[in-house]
């Protein structure tokens, strides 16, 4: 009994595991936006520091959704990451994307700001933010 | 490199109506840095020692990690001070377009605090932005932030490069950033300035008396394209030298001339290229620079070249630099050194690394110099 509830337990926790890894990561922004679609090149301009056109908004340093996010957008790991903006905040050339504690945060952020742009998982987008780009 | 947020720091009521604030964010760096000259050669019976003005000896063969401020690492001493820092820095917006940033950092390697950042900004339109203040000199790739370890892959940049006694400059400059493509160009143009009373690396280092060092009309730019995997940069500079060693306080011409006699405004023209490559876990960068000092017959190669590889948090770095002086007047008294390093770094916490490097130093310099040596270093290097 006891045995058979561990290989359930195990094989719930490989299924969450593996459902978590594949969830879809959405890049969106305020519905008023102009923009509706996007490469992963251009959103990787804004949220690498190469373009000030939109504000990119940032998830919890510590949430899986920003590991995956970078590594899915442009193949880098978080240290990379870090030390990009290093480079362009210590050269005066700007400033590091705000972080938000939630994706409830980050939608909150992109309903006040047409210029923002954020990460959320798919399934929790609704009509308060535009998806223009979908990392599967 | 939490960005600390005040709006409204300051409000200030203009006039009776419109209010005026200013939005602040704060980030730093940090190193703390330790080494040690294993062992080393010369020509002079090991250990010697080299004198530069009063007050500034150094037990050889020794290694120098850092010119600007002279962070030397003497022989069979282990020793802290020599690269520890920690700065600081301050973004002060005070309209969508204007802001200020102000730099200070502190060193080990010398008592002061000093700010090689301190300038305005101006953003004429989404391209251009025209700064006016003290800004580092753009020479090299990883001047603007050599002091940030954490934002390179070596514990220190090549001092075979990276080693001019003036590194800031008082002035404007006018930036232009674009994306084309998934390609971004970055143009900067700078016009300017700088005197350095009591130069640390010349007269610390150099010279046995106190050297006053300015580099007068300053005109320079860079071109770099960059996208995700390749950055090609070139830059150009011209200026003119002025130099006074000081003694008892009479000041006299420093730098030689043609037969030996002492001269004054020295024009010097500074070329670079560089090109970085980051392809999958592979990285590769190269620099080259081309020094010209034509009246006097003095030119300067300074080239590195680093190939490594990254495994998850962990990246290994085998590099080459050297630096060559040819000069017509002097020829027996020209610098000439070349180092070749292996350098570890572990990603071990968000915004944290450790760093461990080994150099090994080759002094082919003609006069008496810091010699052959074999330096390891441990850095621990963060922002926040």
């Amino acid at each position: 009994m006891q045995q058979s509830f561990i290989k359930l337990a195990l094989a719930s926790t490989l299924f969450v595991a593996g459902f978590a890894s594949a969830a879809e990561i959405v890049v969106v922004v305020n519905p008023k936006n102009p923009a509706t679609r996007m490469f992963s090149e251009q959103a990787s301009q804004f949220f690498l520091g190469k373009s000030t056109m939109f504000v990119p908004l940032d998830q919890s340093e510590k949430s899986q959704i920003r590991t995956d996010f970078y590594q899915r957008l442009a193949g880098k790991d978080i240290s990379q990451v870090k030390a990009t903006w290093a480079k362009i905040i210590f050269t005066g050339k700007g400033v590091m994307p705000a972080e938000m504690h939630s994706t409830a945060e980050v939608k909150k952020a992109i309903a006040n700001d047409i210029n923002a742009i954020g990460y959320i998982e798919k399934s929790a987008v609704d009509d308060t933010v535009k998806v223009i780009l979908t990392l599967p | 490199m939490r960005v600390i947020k005040i709006t409204a720091l300051a409000t200030l009521s203009l006039l009776s109506s419109s209010a005026f604030s200013v939005e602040s964010s704060f980030s730093g760096f940090a190193q703390f840095t330790v080494g040690r000259v294993l062992s080393g050669a010369s020509d002079a019976s090991v250990p010697y020692q080299i004198n530069a003005q009063p007050g500034y000896s150094y037990k050889c063969p020794c290694f120098t990690a850092n010119y600007e401020y002279v962070g030397l690492y003497e022989y069979h001493k282990t020793q802290v001070q020599p690269e520890s820092l920690a700065g600081l820095q301050g973004s002060f917006k005070f309209t969508p377009d204007l802001s200020a940033t102000v730099q200070v950092v502190a060193r080990g390697a010398d008592s002061s605090v000093n700010a090689d950042w301190a300038y305005g900004s101006y953003r004429i339109n989404e391209n251009l932005t025209l700064q006016a203040g003290r800004k580092r000199l753009p020479l090299y790739y990883y001047s603007d932030y050599m002091y940030v370890g954490y934002a390179y892959p070596w514990l220190r940049p090549s001092q075979d490069l990276y080693a001019w006694q003036i590194y800031s400059y008082d002035g404007a400059n006018l930036l232009y950033s674009n994306n084309i493509g998934d390609w971004t160009y970055t143009a900067n143009v700078w016009a300017g300035r700088r005197k350095s009373k009591d130069n640390q690396m010349l007269g610390n280092l150099y010279y046995t008396s106190r050297i006053d060092e300015s580099w007068n009309k300053m005109v320079g730019g860079y071109l770099d394209a960059s996208n995700d995997i390749f950055s090609l940069r070139g830059v150009y500079m011209h200026t003119v030298v002025e130099r006074y060693s000081v003694i008892n306080g009479v000041r006299s011409p420093a730098m030689s001339g043609a037969n030996g006699q002492l001269i004054n405004d020295v024009g010097q023209a500074f070329y670079g290229l560089s090109l970085n490559v980051d392809y999958k876990n592979w990285l590769l960068r190269s620099e080259v620079n081309y020094i010209d000092r034509p009246s006097v017959k003095n030119t300067f190669i300074a080239q590195s070249y680093s190939g490594g590889y990254k495994f998850d948090q962990h990246s290994v770095l085998l590099s080459w630099s050297q630096f060559t002086e040819h000069a017509d007047y002097w020829p027996s008294g020209v610098e000439k050194h070349n180092t070749t390093s292996l350098t570890y770094r572990w990603d071990f916490a968000t915004s944290q690394a450790l760093k461990v490097q080994f150099d090994k130093i080759k002094d082919q310099s003609k006069f008496q110099f810091t010699g052959d040596a074999n330096l390891l270093s441990a850095s621990w290097q963060m922002v926040f």
